[in-house]
């Protein structure tokens, strides 16, 4: 593939220098082309000019001549003829002037006489009345130019002519074949129609010639056909344009008739000469281009040269980076690759990762090899592999540096590598797969177990739950029964309180340990006083315990902080859970106590709270208290079986205690009682802030000093659901506060728009409603222009009380939460924080 | 470039160097034996064996590397025509008689100079004289010699008569010697070139008027029905002649006046004015009691004219345009020819003129009076058909003896010249083997050798020496007029000479031949060396010389105390130098002369159908410049 690349480029290269080349001759023969008919054109004009110059000599020299037979015709007298040539003579320097008779005989104004040979043209002009120019030469006579003109005839001493003519020296009309523009170079000629030179201006004598044509046929590069087709042309009377070569160098030849007999002006003019400006053009023009080609040759070149350098790069970039790979794979990889002799299983290569998956040293790999391959059994299970066939099997071993002990799958087959026989062995190490597979069996088992644990939870819940129920509902049907006796109304809707809100502590305890669970437990933190803590405990716990005989004592030790930041409420809860066990599980006449232990914290501005919490009550056994803080553990013991509970509670209190980043721990005697300790640390800090009130950043504390209430108060409920609604509406007016109801967020809208100013208080929210939820709805109240809508207070009312529904009712521009059911005295508190008001 | 690449490259140009240099080396060798092949001899036929002394060796001596074969030819272009038909046209051909008219049957087989160098030095007045009715050139004039009247100054003196200076005053001068009992002016009459001459000299006013051109241009045109007199100008003309021959006084018998005779009157003073040309006026400045006055030809309407006629002409052969290399060799041969070194070496201190313009015209003191006719342009160029030779000697010579008036003799020469002439000539001998012009270095010239072993059976000689100018080129097999076996020899006046020598002396006759003597002809090359029959010589050259080895006879060296019956071929002239060497009691007279000329007898011979003798290997040459082509060709 690699050969054919190479032709192929091969090829490439040597069509585009073809094709560079073709181009080059082209435009080369088409500017040559245009030179050359520029050139020709040039010389065309210049020597028509040079041949109208000699015509025009000619022309002139008849003209005065006859003129000078009208002169002469009128004269009688021969000195005045000959005077009047003297002075034609000294103006016009023709050599002589001549009368001729009809038979060649002239006479010259000095009385010279003599034969002037005009041949035929002798019968032109005495016969044919025609004006004749012709060249003379006569031995020991400088070659002449004669022009003659018939006469009218007449005697000049005797002698009748009838015929008049002057004569030039060659000499004198040489300047008319100068032709300045080309420095002097070209050499020009007045010759016959035969070649027969009979003026030119050349005067290096390597070139002048008697005969033109025969002079071009032997010193130029002219053959035959040239040289007559020239011949032929001289003959025509043609004008024209032809190139030849002369020792090297290139000529123009260009003819034109002059219009006199057959003479034709011939010019050869150097090429170079003519076409030195457009030859630079054209050399500068090809000089570029060729640059240009070379260059961009060059630069293909350049670039042909450094992608394969790149390529050759990324080859060996691609071999190295094989070989890193492959080097680092199998450095990184669990596979160790042995590459083994098919015939004597000499070691041909090891990858080099066994050295860290084994714990051999680089300088044992052989020896070790060897080893590793009697262990593994490669060599036994090499000599039984066939042909095309691959074997498995897997094998542990123990690493001699760490002692670890992993397995290892084996895949052993044979390939032919460069027509060697060579056997492959792969070590997968199987070791994590391994463990994996063993946790999933212990997940398993966990599993199974929790929900074994569960489905007890269940069995128990059932009862638990069914327990407050079955007397909710029997207590209903004894209600409607007995609804005529208000002692025993009193009676069940006492009982029907208690069963509701064990109930309903059974559900919160479910809830919080599936949130727990579900990790959406978040901490709030706050300022608070951990004094007021104890304090709440106190009020909280001092009744139960009284209620049991129990005594109970909160002491604290140490320096305890003003405020510290933590979440008070999960505090509460965790000191609540330990406390209420302790009562639930200590005898009665039994002693709880609560000890509070403040130290510097480890981490700086904190301090570290130790909470105590002891019992003299039931205890625990050794056994259960290691899965006293597992969901749903409950220790099933006779005494503890009827006290009721959801087994979530140390669960609960676990996590929690678990999230604030403390820890819980327990000592207990079974028939001694319990000791539970929390350590956590909190940050030192300042004034607690008031934030979002939640129902549960309330007081516990039903006895507050202050009195809330809801009487007069105007409210918007929006609650779709009708016996939520009915309650809400029964409570509120219980209460002595007006309501209204709509069904849906968009109604609540509307009818918030719609109602003038101060018509509303507050606004109790659903969250779930259909058409508009309550989070819109407060949204759009918020923003909807009415005059109450930025300050009237918007109390949400949900099922759900996670703190994702907390913010989601902040962000909506509500005011507060409350939770269902909801809790009457909670939310007086909180419409008296959001009213600013107490008991009216 | 990997080293695989490398070794590619280098492999590659290695092969097209070894390609180029074989391919050189075979060039070379193509072109070393190409040029051996070509080196043939390039044949010059000359009209005289006058140029065969001094004039053939002077060629051969500006172009040394090349092989030149001078044959003397003929004055007569019909040599040419036969040679042309038997196709064996010389590359070169020269001829001293000389009208377009004649030549009208060999332009086909003459080479076209018309677009050459050589014919633009012509002067187009002289040129026109040989310039077809197409426009094409195929002969060129050489310098020319000059015709007029010769006067012998100190005769003048002596009589106190005036020099004339036109046509009264020189028919006043000749008769104011007729009254001193001497004769004004003769003419050597006996010869055609002098009736000629004097007949076109006397009218040339009337020759070169506008009617005269127009007359010879259509008499020489070859496609124009004229082969006759105008009515014009000629008539004229014969009525000058009438006039001169009786103004001059001429007598019946100078019919029978010649060259020799001539002189001799001229010499002892019988004689005042001759016809003469400018080379004789030189000769006679020599000669006591002369003093040599060169007198154009007066016109009797008072011009004076030169009359001119070119050395010779030369022509090319039609058949080197075919071998560039040929063509180039007899080109270079005719460039020496019309060179002006060439030229003057001709002229031979001839005053000539020049028909050439890149030739000087330099006039010795002699004829210095000539300049201003020569720049008048008063130069006629004689018209010189074979038919107005003839034609010129018969009704000029009948003239002079009174049967011919002027009326007369113009009738009968328009007459003779529109007489159709029987071109088919009688055969009177068909060789029906031929032989070829060819020099062998072994064996000599077949041809020579043919006719000299011919001759010498003929003249019943033992031996037979001749010059190599004697022939004249192949005996080709073909018809045979008895003209045509006449002009196999030359020249005309070749005449055999017998003579009984001994070994000795033939071979001493044998080595002036082959190596020269002082005054004797010297060969120059292997063509000029001379034939022999009988004998073999063998001959060495040796630095452009030759050396006569050895004589032999029946292949041993002769004997010296032998008698041997030799006949020698040659002109007089050029046989008394070496007889003098030779035989200094007897010279020439020690010779027998046959009575009739050679080619007489040699035409006689055939025409009885002698038998040709084979050819002889009379020639052993050890020459080493010749190689290919100049083998033996002995049988």
């Amino acid at each position: 593939m690699d050969k054919k690349k190479k032709w192929f480029g091969i090829i490439v290269i040597l069509c585009w220098l073809i094709a560079v080349g073709i181009s080059l001759g082209i435009y080369s023969e088409f500017v040559s082309k245009m030179i050359y008919e520029e050139s020709s054109h040039h010389l065309t004009e210049i020597y028509a000019q040079v041949a109208k110059s000699v015509y025009g000599i000619v022309e002139e020299k008849w003209k005065i001549l006859k003129i000078w037979d009208t002169h002469l015709a009128h004269m009688d007298d021969s000195d005045e003829m000959r005077s009047f040539l003297q002075e034609q003579k000294e103006e016009w320097n023709f050599t002589d002037f001549y009368f001729i008779s009809s038979d060649g005989n002239y006479y010259s104004p000095d009385g010279e006489n003599g034969f002037i040979d005009l041949k035929d043209q002798m019968a032109r002009l005495v016969k044919d009345r025609e004006s004749v120019a012709m060249h003379i030469a006569f031995p020991g006579r400088t070659e002449l130019q004669v022009y003659a003109v018939p006469s009218k005839g007449g005697i000049y001493q005797g002698f009748h002519y009838d015929v008049i003519a002057i004569s030039y020296d060659n000499s004198a009309l040489l300047h008319t074949l100068d032709v300045s523009a080309f420095d002097g170079m070209a050499g020009s000629y007045v010759v016959s129609a035969n070649g027969r030179v009979m003026i030119d201006n050349v005067g290096d004598l390597e070139r002048s010639t008697f005969n033109l044509l025969a002079y071009l046929e032997s010193h130029a590069q002219m053959d035959k056909q040239e040289t007559a087709f020239l011949k032929q042309e001289f003959l025509q009377g043609n004008e024209g344009v032809v190139t030849f070569s002369m020792q090297g160098e290139k000529y123009y030849l260009v003819y034109q008739p002059v219009g006199v007999q057959d003479q034709v002006v011939v010019g050869l003019v150097p090429m170079k000469l003519v076409n030195a400006s457009m030859n630079r053009v054209q050399r500068v023009t090809m000089i570029v281009f060729i640059c240009i080609v070379a260059l961009s040759g060059l630069l293909m070149l350049l670039f042909l040269v450094m992608k394969n350098r790149e390529k050759l790069k990324k080859k060996d970039m691609d071999i190295l980076y094989r070989e890193e790979l492959f080097g680092t794979l199998s450095n990184n990889v669990n596979d160790i690759f042995l590459l083994l002799d098919r015939k004597d299983f000499t070691l041909n290569y090891v990858s080099p990762n066994i050295c860290v998956q084994m714990g051999i040293r680089r300088q044992d790999i052989k020896s070790c090899v060897r080893d590793i391959e009697q262990e593994f059994g490669i060599i036994q299970n090499l000599k039984e592999l066939a042909v095309a066939e691959h074997r498995q099997w897997e094998h542990e071993y123990t690493n001699k540096e760490t002692g670890e002990v992993r397995w290892y799958q084996l895949l052993a087959y044979r390939a032919d590598i460069c027509d060697c026989e060579n056997c492959v062995v792969v070590l997968s190490d199987r070791t994590q797969e391994k463990r994996m597979n063993q946790s999933l069996l212990d997940a398993l088992e966990l599993a199974k177990s929790a929900n074994e644990a569960k489905s007890n939870f269940l069995a128990n819940m059932s009862h638990d739950i069914r327990t407050p129920m079955n007397a909710i509902i029997g207590f209903t049907t004894l209600l409607e029964h007995d609804a005529e006796n208000p002692d025993k109304v009193r009676e069940y809707t006492r009982k029907l309180s208690v069963s509701g809100r064990h109930l309903m502590g059974l559900i919160n305890d479910i809830l919080d340990m599936s949130k727990i669970e579900a990790g959406q437990t978040t901490l709030q933190v706050t300022d608070f006083c951990m004094t007021d803590i104890l304090e709440e405990m106190q009020s909280i716990i001092l009744p139960q315990t009284r209620a049991r005989q129990q005594t109970f004592e909160v002491t604290t030790e140490g320096d305890i902080p003003g405020e510290v930041q933590g979440d008070k409420v999960r505090l509460n809860q965790i000191l609540l859970n330990l406390l209420s066990n302790a009562v639930k599980y200590t005898q009665e006449g039994g002693t709880i106590s609560l000890r509070l232990e403040a130290f510097p914290g480890t981490l700086r501005h904190h301090t570290h709270f130790r909470f105590i919490v002891a019992d003299n009550g039931y205890g625990m056994s050794g056994e259960y208290i290691q899965t006293i803080f597992d969901p749903f553990s409950r220790e099933n013991t006779e005494q503890k079986r009827e006290i009721k509970g959801t087994g979530l509670g140390m669960a609960i209190t676990k996590n929690i205690v678990d999230l604030m980043g403390g820890t819980i721990e327990v000592e207990s005697t079974l028939g001694e009682g319990s000791v539970f300790t929390v350590n956590l640390e909190l940050l030192n800090c300042g004034v607690q802030k008031k934030g979002f009130l939640r129902e549960d950043s309330v007081a516990e504390s039903s006895e507050s000093d202050e009195k809330h209430s809801l009487s007069g108060l105007h409210v918007l409920v929006a609650e779709d659901n009708e016996i939520n609604a009915q309650i809400i509406m029964e409570l509120l007016r219980m209460e002595g506060a007006s309501c209204e109801l709509t069904v849906n967020g968009q109604e609540t809208l509307t009818r918030f728009e719609s109602a003038p100013p101060g018509t509303f208080d507050l606004i109790f929210m659903d969250i779930q409603m259909p058409i508009m939820n309550g989070y819109e709805a407060a949204k759009r109240i918020r923003i909807c222009g009415h005059a109450d809508c930025a300050t009237i207070p918007i109390i949400a009312m949900t099922a759900n009380a996670f703190d994702e529904d907390v913010r989601r009712a902040l962000d909506a521009g509500m005011n507060a939460h409350m939770g269902k059911p909801m809790d009457m005295e909670k939310l007086k508190h909180i419409v008296s924080d959001l009213l600013g008001r107490t008991e009216i | 470039m990997s080293k695989k690449n490398r070794v590619r490259v280098i492999t590659a140009v290695a092969a097209a160097m070894a390609v180029m240099l074989l391919g050189m080396l075979l060039w070379s060798r193509s072109a070393e034996s190409d040029w051996k092949e070509k080196e043939d001899a390039i044949s010059v036929y000359l009209w005289s064996a006058d140029l065969m002394t001094d004039y053939a060796p002077y060629i051969q001596s500006q172009l040394p590397d090349m092989n030149i074969e001078f044959v003397v030819g003929n004055n007569d272009l019909d040599f040419y025509r036969f040679m042309m038909e038997n196709d064996a046209m010389p590359d070169l051909i020269t001829n001293r008689r000389f009208s377009l008219y004649d030549a009208k049957p060999l332009n086909d087989q003459l080479l076209d100079l018309t677009y050459t160098q050589e014919v633009g030095t012509i002067y187009l007045a002289y040129l026109e004289n040989y310039t077809n009715s197409d426009g094409t050139v195929n002969w060129l004039p050489l310098c020319a010699e000059v015709d007029g009247l010769i006067a012998n100054k100190k005769m003048f003196e002596q009589y106190d008569i005036d020099l004339p200076t036109d046509y009264d005053s020189f028919i006043a001068a000749c008769q104011a010697f007729e009254e001193k009992g001497i004769r004004g002016f003769a003419a050597d009459f006996a010869y055609d070139y002098t009736c000629l001459e004097i007949l076109q000299g006397l009218s040339i006013p009337e020759l070169t008027s506008m009617d005269g051109q127009f007359w010879r241009h259509q008499y020489e045109d070859t496609t124009s029905a004229v082969n006759g007199l105008d009515d014009k100008i000629w008539p004229g003309a014969f009525q000058r002649m009438e006039q001169f021959i009786r103004d001059t006084n001429m007598q019946e018998d100078d019919v029978w006046l010649d060259h020799g005779k001539i002189e001799e009157m001229f010499q002892n003073g019988e004689v005042a004015i001759i016809r003469g040309t400018g080379a004789q006026v030189i000769e006679y400045e020599a000669v006591d009691g002369i003093d040599p006055l060169f007198l154009p030809y007066f016109g009797q309407n008072g011009e004076e004219w030169l009359l001119t006629y070119p050395a010779f002409q030369v022509a090319l052969d039609r058949n080197l345009e075919s071998d560039a290399w040929r063509k180039e060799q007899a080109f270079r041969i005719l460039d020496v020819m019309l060179s002006e070194e060439g030229q003057n070496f001709l002229a031979q201190k001839k005053d000539v003129i020049p028909y050439s313009r890149n030739v000087k015209l330099e006039l010795s003191e002699s004829l210095s009076n000539l300049q201003p006719y020569i720049e008048k342009n008063r130069l006629y160029v004689r018209l010189a058909s074979n038919d107005f030779f003839a034609a010129s000697k018969d009704v000029v010579q009948k003239m002079i003896r009174g049967e011919y008036g002027a009326e007369q003799a113009y009738a009968a020469f328009d007459a003779r010249l529109k007489t159709p002439k029987d071109k088919t000539e009688e055969t009177v001998r068909t060789f029906t083997q031929g032989y070829e012009n060819i020099f062998y270095q072994q064996g000599g010239n077949q041809a020579f050798s043919v006719m000299a072993g011919t001759l010498r059976k003929h003249y019943g000689s033992d031996v037979l020496l001749a010059p190599s100018y004697c022939f004249t080129g192949a005996v080709f097999e073909a018809d045979y007029t008895e003209e045509m076996l006449e002009n196999m020899i030359m020249p005309n006046a070749l005449e055999a000479w017998q003579r009984e020598m001994t070994g000795n002396e033939l071979k001493q006759f044998i080595r002036i031949l082959v190596e020269g003597e002082d005054g004797c002809f010297k060969p120059f090359n292997c063509c000029s060396l001379p034939t022999v029959s009988g004998i073999t010589i063998e001959v060495e050259e040796k630095d452009g010389s030759y050396q006569l080895l050895g004589v032999l006879e029946d292949g041993k060296e002769i004997r010296e105390d032998k008698l041997y019956g030799v006949t020698c071929l040659d002109k007089a002239c050029y046989l008394e130098p070496i007889a003098n060497i030779l035989f200094p009691q007897e010279g020439l007279a020690g010779f027998r002369k046959e009575e009739r000329l050679v080619r007489k007898e040699w035409s006689s011979f055939c025409r009885d159908d002698g038998e040709l003798s084979k050819p002889e290997c009379y020639m052993i040459l050890h020459d080493q410049s010749l190689e290919k082509g100049k083998g033996d060709y002995t049988e």
